[in-house]
């Protein structure tokens, strides 16, 4: 473990909330209309509150083990075998993952700016910029996540600040209308978004302030939380359900209809876009970070830096395996989404688990 | 080669005259002392370095009037010759005894004069140094309306005493080193000791002697060669010729590094911070200097975007623009046989030729060039039609943006950067500038400056000491109560506003 590397507390909030807040942002408030109505908020509210015990049994994970970092604690816990197969597993959903952004990305790019670029073209240049700062230790990718993390809160803001003059706030009411039995659909939708906070297991071990990190990462939900509850409710205020329940992208309809003042700039979509492009990048950061360390600590290389090199096609040739947008969301919602589930929630509470049985044995 | 001086003065001599040999402006200066004895001697220097009339005045007149020296054998009957030459004789303020030839020989090629004596195995060092040197000017790079006018010369004692004259405090440390090993050039480290960050103090100490080079001409060498990443665009290293800048930010912790023929100050580390502030912010009111450190930030923006824009809005994406601006647009570029691109290559390249001219020829020629290439060029390309106005307007918006960073260096490295801009927009439009931030911002968060983030504030460091205060707007002076926090300082209250604070 690198003990130069230093990552403070602001730092690793805006981590959580930067890897968290990506892809997903822009089509959550369909999916979540698809599956609850207007009824949503309760679900991204309720799974919210689910990702706080893992974040708390994460944390635990580094206390019971100061001075480790998460391989070290995961090949002493679990062995070196099984250890290698967790691996291989986490390996396989950020590498689905970060297919799947590039993809998503491309697509968009391609659907809303340039029409006439290649796709191939897109995602290519997406990755390889990506990788460019890859190379680089974690705390450079929680130097850019800070960054972006005010860039996020700012541009929501801003997204919200000219929403209001076109709200029509009738659209949010009636309230609780939805039938209770669609909430586990919609939590399973919600909870993907969540996604993203799993990036503690390798940023804590560097955190400068080890006192106050559950706090500061329960901290970052909290933000998570508030963020997608309002660009859920300004959508609904802006569109009408069945227009939400349509647009794959509605955060991108909203940013359609909005004119800023004087008209100065119209169809604001290309902008949001482009925008939207920075606030991804820090999620394609952590996630492809990630992956090229974990593939580095499974071939037992001392730096992974050429892992990024090696990953550079690999995730090139997942993202154009599915043929269409349509094979890419089956693939997401019936194999990533359980994949999600055991690398977010099942191996942390192994890890913890096994961790603490060995210590009780011990003594 | 470092030998002891010989006991025979015509040995010294021999030896001083093949050292120098083909130096012809070195002089010799002998003399006789004494009445029963005379002794011989001899003073050594270079001519042009030393202060003449101080020579003649205190040590060569010192040594011939005095009575004292006249009855003196050369063992003397108390004490010998020498000892009574520096301890009674001489008036100069400065006078040290030397065995050896290196530091002797350094001293005489840095402008002191060497005093010899028959029969003595050891030289005095008298202090005559008085290079050539300008007298202090104000600023030719960094003017104010308000606030002090004197700027750093080429002399590093001048410009060291200038900024000890900021700092009335013994915990100023001045710490001489040299580097080059042919220009043996003179260099100070100035930082207090109570609160610089020991870390960042032996990381400079540490690179600067790390040095193997024949020679440092300026500070800028110094720079390159001990900056993080040298391959950068953007500097890691602030300079300055202002002395007031540069205590300032010793007060902040921070180091500065005088380097000896260089009015440019360094200071470490630097961050996108520090690189922003002016030191005219501290002088004005500070609602004005947040307003225009506010201009200054967009200035920032302005200075590599609005060209990459045009060429992306109108090549990929003039569906983005409200209509009345695309009929505008489109009317303007009617006339135009180029694609955006090429108009914006076209007329960039122009005015980097411009700038380049206006730089290195002052004067009336200067001005000229200025109505030659800006209005004579300008209007006739609008006329034949070559480029559109409005990327007149971008270029000329751009180029005065330049001017709008503090330093020249940074607002250089994004003019580099605003090429890379323009191929970007070029293929890839509007998601190639934003591939081109994605990879600015990747670079500049990959930098450190001596270990301290190169992106502090905007990066995580510094946000609790509440650094935005001094970056992003202007605090009143009463809100700065501690000293930024990306330097670690160890002292870090700077201020006092009542009793409880103590």
């Amino acid at each position: 473990m690198n003990k130069d590397i230093k990552i403070s507390n602001i730092q690793i909030r805006a981590l959580i909330v930067s890897t968290i807040i990506g892809i997903g942002v822009l089509g959550l408030p369909n999916q979540l209309a698809v599956a609850m109505e207007k009824d949503g908020w309760i679900a991204i509210i309720l799974s919210g509150l689910l990702t706080i015990p893992v974040i708390l049994v994460i944390n635990q994970i580094f206390k019971d083990n100061p001075g480790k970092d998460f391989f070290e604690i995961g090949e002493s816990n679990l062995g070196k075998i099984l250890f290698t197969i967790c691996l291989i597993i986490y390996l396989a959903y950020y590498l689905a993952v970060g297919a799947y952004i590039s993809r998503v990305l491309g697509e968009i790019i391609k659907g809303f700016l340039l029409l006439e670029t290649p796709l191939g073209l897109i995602t290519f240049t997406f990755i390889v910029s990506i990788a460019y700062l890859v190379v680089s230790e974690i705390d450079i990718i929680a130097r850019i996540s800070y960054m972006t993390y005010g860039l996020t809160i700012g541009f929501a803001l801003i997204l919200i600040l000219l929403a209001i003059p076109g709200a029509d706030l009738t659209n949010i009411l009636p309230m609780i209308q939805s039938d209770i039995r669609q909430l586990p659909e919609g939590i399973k939708v919600a909870l993907f978004s969540f996604a993203g906070f799993e990036v503690l297991l390798f940023a804590i071990p560097f955190a400068e302030d080890k006192k106050r990190l559950t706090k500061t990462s329960i901290s970052g939900i909290v933000i998570v939380i508030v963020l997608y509850l309002v660009l859920f409710l300004v959508t609904l205020t802006q569109l009408s359900i069945q227009q939400i329940k349509s647009d794959p992208f509605p955060l991108l309809m909203v940013a359609k209809l909005i004119n800023l003042p004087g008209y100065f700039l119209q169809n604001l979509d290309g902008l949001v876009t482009a925008i939207w492009v920075i606030i991804i990048f820090s999620t394609m950061a952590s996630v492809y970070y990630s992956s090229s360390k974990i593939l580095s600590k499974i071939f037992r290389a001392k730096s992974h830096k050429a892992s990024v090199l090696i990953l550079i096609p690999v995730i090139y040739f997942l993202a154009f395996l599915p043929k269409n947008v349509i094979q890419i969301n089956n693939i997401m919602s019936n194999v990533v989404i359980y994949l999600a589930m055991i690398v977010i929630f099942l191996i942390p509470f192994i890890l913890f688990m096994v961790g603490r049985i060995k210590r009780r044995i011990r003594q | 080669m470092s030998a002891h001086l010989f006991n025979s003065i015509e040995k010294n001599l021999a030896y001083i005259r093949e050292v120098f040999r083909d130096n012809d402006d070195l002089i010799i200066r002998e003399l006789e002392v004494g009445d029963i004895f005379n002794v011989r001697m001899c003073l050594v220097f270079i001519d042009g370095l030393i202060n003449k009339e101080y020579l003649t005045e205190y040590a060569i007149e010192a040594l011939l009037r005095e009575e004292e020296i006249k009855s003196f054998t050369l063992k003397g009957y108390k004490t010998s010759i020498f000892e009574a030459i520096k301890k009674q004789i001489l008036y100069s303020a400065d006078i040290k005894a030397k065995a050896k030839w290196d530091p002797i020989i350094d001293a005489i090629l840095s402008g002191d004069t060497l005093l010899l004596v028959d029969e003595f195995p050891q030289g005095l060092i008298i202090d005559t140094r008085e290079p050539p040197s300008r007298g202090i000017q104000e600023p030719q790079t960094e003017t104010v309306v308000r606030g002090p006018r004197d700027g750093f010369t080429e002399s590093i004692k001048i410009n060291t005493s200038m900024i000890r004259r900021r700092i009335k405090d013994t915990r100023l440390k001045v710490k001489m080193l040299k580097v080059g090993r042919r220009s043996k050039t003179d260099l100070a480290l100035m930082y207090i000791d109570d609160i610089v960050d020991k870390k960042l103090l032996d990381e400079v100490n540490k690179r600067i002697s790390a040095i193997d080079i024949d020679a440092v001409l300026d500070s800028s060498i110094l720079e390159n060669l001990i900056e993080d990443n040298y391959l950068s665009p953007f500097p890691q290293m602030e300079n300055t010729e202002r002395p007031d800048a540069v205590a300032a930010a010793i007060y902040e912790g921070r180091i500065a590094i005088v380097v000896d023929n260089s009015p440019f100050v360094l200071l470490a580390p630097a961050t996108l911070g520090t690189l922003m502030q002016s030191s005219e912010d501290y002088y004005t009111s500070w609602v004005e200097a947040s307003l225009v450190r506010f201009f200054r930030q967009l200035g920032l923006f302005l200075l590599f975007l609005p060209g990459p824009l045009y060429v992306a809005l109108t090549a990929y994406h003039p569906g983005l623009l409200p209509s009345k601006l695309i009929y505008f647009v489109a009317a303007s570029r009617i006339n135009v046989p180029f694609p955006a691109i090429v108009e914006a290559v076209l007329m960039e390249t122009t005015m980097e030729l411009i700038r380049e001219a206006g730089t290195r020829i002052s004067g009336p020629i200067g001005t000229t060039i200025g109505i030659v290439g800006g209005l004579i060029i300008g209007q006739a390309a609008v006329e034949a039609g070559i480029v559109s106005p409005l990327m007149i307007i971008i270029v000329a918006v751009t180029t005065i943006a330049t001017f709008v960073i503090p330093s020249y260096e940074y607002s250089a490295g994004f003019r580099i950067v605003k090429f890379g801009f323009f191929i970007l927009a070029g293929f890839l439009g509007l998601y190639g500038i934003t591939l081109g931030i994605i990879i600015l911002l990747s670079h500049l968060a990959k930098l450190n400056s001596f270990g301290i983030p190169y992106t502090s504030p905007y990066s995580g460091l510094g946000i609790d000491e509440g650094d935005l205060k001094d970056t992003l707007v202007k605090g009143p002076i009463q809100s700065f109560r501690m000293r930024p926090g990306f330097t670690h300082p160890k002292n870090k209250r700077r201020m006092r506003r009542d009793k409880k604070d103590e």
